[in-house]
Order: C-alpha cells, then sequence, then structure tokens
C-alpha cells in the first residue's frame, strides 16, 4: 500500500520543541500554508478533502470515477452526522477561545491597574476613600429606608394591625370670657387584631 | 456497549493518533488513517467516521493543533501536528497500553481453574 505522508521518524522533534509554528519535515506533503475557512465550512472542507483522496485512490486501482467517488461515501459513513459533530467541537472550541481572550483582556487590564495604583498611591488612596465612604453612606440611607418605609412590620399579619389611641377633652376658659376645648391624643398603643 | 468499553475504544483511538503525529509531521486525517492501516498491516482499520471528531477533540483539548495548508496535489486540507502536552498524553498513553497488554497476554497464556 502506497503512503502519502510516510513516516521514517528520522526527523524528530525535541520534547522541548516549540509547535506554535508548524515546520514542514522530510515525508510530509504538506506544501504551504493556507488561510484557515471559517466554522461550517472548515468541517465540510475537511470531509470533502477525504473523499476526493479516497475516491483517487480507487481510481488509481481501477474504479471509475463515479463508482470511487460513491465507495468513499460509503466507506466515510454517515457523513452528515460527522459533519454535525465538527461543526459542534468548532463551535466549542470558538467559545472558548472567546472565553480565553475576554480573561486576557481583563488580565490586561487589572495589571495595568496596578501597575497605576504603584505609580500614583496617594491619588490611588483618595479615590478608594472617597469611593468607600460614597458607597459605604448610599448603603446606609438605604438600609435605613429598607427597614423603615418598605418593610412590613414583623408580625404574622400586619394588615391587622391597629392603632389605638387615648383622647382626652381639656377645657380652657380665656380672660375675654371664651372657652377652648383641646383634645389631646396619647399613648399611641398598638395591638394585633385577633 | 457500555460505558466503560467506549473509554477503552475513545482512549485507544487517541493514543493511535498521537502516535501517529509523534514523528512531528503535519499529517492529515487521510493520511493518517493510511499510517496506520500499514504500520499495523491493515490489522487495524480506523473508520473515517470515528477518526474527525477525535481530531477535533484532541485539538480542542490542547493534545493536537490544526493548521490548514496546501498538499503537494495542490489541495486544501487540514493538517495536525502534536503538542507538547500531546506528547505527554502518549507518554501517559503508552504505559497504560503496555500493562493492558501484557496484562491481557497473562489472561490469554493462562489456564483456567483445573
Amino acid at each position: 500500500m502506497a503512503r502519502i505522508c510516510g513516516s521514517s521518524g528520522t526527523a524528530r522533534r525535541r520534547p522541548g520543541d516549540r509547535v506554535n509554528t508548524p515546520r514542514r519535515l522530510p515525508g510530509s506533503d504538506h506544501r504551504g500554508p493556507a488561510a484557515p475557512p471559517r466554522g461550517a465550512i472548515a468541517a465540510r472542507e475537511e470531509i470533502e478533502h477525504h473523499l476526493i483522496e479516497c475516491a483517487e485512490r480507487l481510481v488509481s486501482a481501477g474504479w471509475s470515477p463515479q463508482e470511487a467517488k460513491r465507495e468513499a461515501e460509503r466507506r466515510f459513513g454517515n457523513i452528515s452526522a460527522v459533519r454535525a459533530a465538527l461543526e459542534s467541537e468548532i463551535r466549542r472550541r470558538q467559545r472558548w477561545i472567546g472565553v480565553r481572550a475576554t480573561m486576557r483582556i481583563l488580565a490586561k487590564d487589572t495589571v495595568h491597574a496596578l501597575r497605576c495604583i504603584r505609580r500614583a498611591p496617594g491619588f490611588a488612596a483618595t479615590v478608594t476613600i472617597t469611593l468607600s465612604v460614597g458607597i459605604g453612606g448610599a448603603l446606609a440611607i438605604l438600609q435605613l429606608v429598607d427597614a423603615v418605609l418598605l418593610r412590613p412590620f414583623p408580625v404574622s399579619d400586619p394588615k391587622t394591625l391597629v392603632g389605638v389611641f387615648q383622647s382626652a377633652a381639656r377645657t380652657t376658659e380665656q380672660e375675654d370670657g371664651t372657652v377652648t376645648q383641646v383634645i389631646n391624643r396619647f399613648n399611641p398603643l398598638a395591638y394585633p387584631n385577633f | 456497549m457500555g460505558r466503560e468499553g467506549l473509554d477503552l475504544l475513545r482512549g485507544t483511538l487517541d493514543l493511535m493518533i498521537l502516535t501517529t503525529l509523534s514523528s512531528g509531521e503535519l499529517m492529515h486525517g487521510f493520511a493518517m488513517l493510511d499510517w496506520i492501516r500499514e504500520t499495523t498491516e491493515n490489522a487495524i482499520d480506523v473508520e473515517e467516521g470515528a477518526l474527525y471528531p477525535a481530531l477535533h477533540r484532541l485539538e480542542r483539548r490542547g493534545l493536537l493543533k490544526g493548521t490548514w495548508g496546501i498538499s503537494n496535489k495542490g489541495r486544501r486540507a487540514k493538517y495536525y501536528l502534536i503538542t507538547r502536552s500531546g506528547r505527554r498524553r502518549l507518554e501517559e498513553g503508552r504505559t497504560q497500553w503496555r500493562e493492558y497488554a501484557a496484562a491481557v497476554g497473562q489472561l490469554a497464556d493462562a489456564r483456567g481453574i483445573e
């Protein structure tokens, strides 16, 4: 059987070698880089390349081009299922690449911020204290409003609470003879209305 | 087939791919299948439909790096290269593989309880 990509094993890479820049080694049929297709097209092109290579091999073994194409597709199996699996992998990889890019940006921003703080510590302290006081004050007021105005009374059915007041009338007579009656409400009480 | 059986098959396929690329060459899927068939003298015939999802899975896990190139026939193809983590995984896998093969060999040679 002919070997498309001979692997003599003579050109081994050292364990410490970087692999970011692919090198063409003797025996590989790789002749140069090509622009990568995007997303779903990449999956389709990769499968298509395999089918063409396989059909070509069959033609060289005496098959007719049409039969070779059919046979290559038959040998590959469920093409649409494989394509869907590859597309799903590509999407997962792209998502992961997006997450990593965001993390890189966040890390760079954090490092930049830390450098700025080290360069101007007085300014950084002023900003920190100002922000702390501002946020703390706003938080205290909000908690007060929440506790006094927004939250219901801590009883089982606050709607049934009633207020009980006592009132006492006091009559006073002025020097010109007019009589004034003053009603005082006092001692507000509250009890649950069972 | 149970979950363990699937894992064993998947691990074996991953290891076969990493072994194929261990020489450091850029290879596309079709060339890998050829290499495996030739090396095992047609004893192992990896299904095409299983190979490509495995390649993409290994690429996502950082064990392979995929790159697009032009073949000597002038065709665009996706080539794969083993990474440093791929080599580490291969070494681990080879040890497990040998241990497993030795255990199966012992079983094959063993005589049952008499």
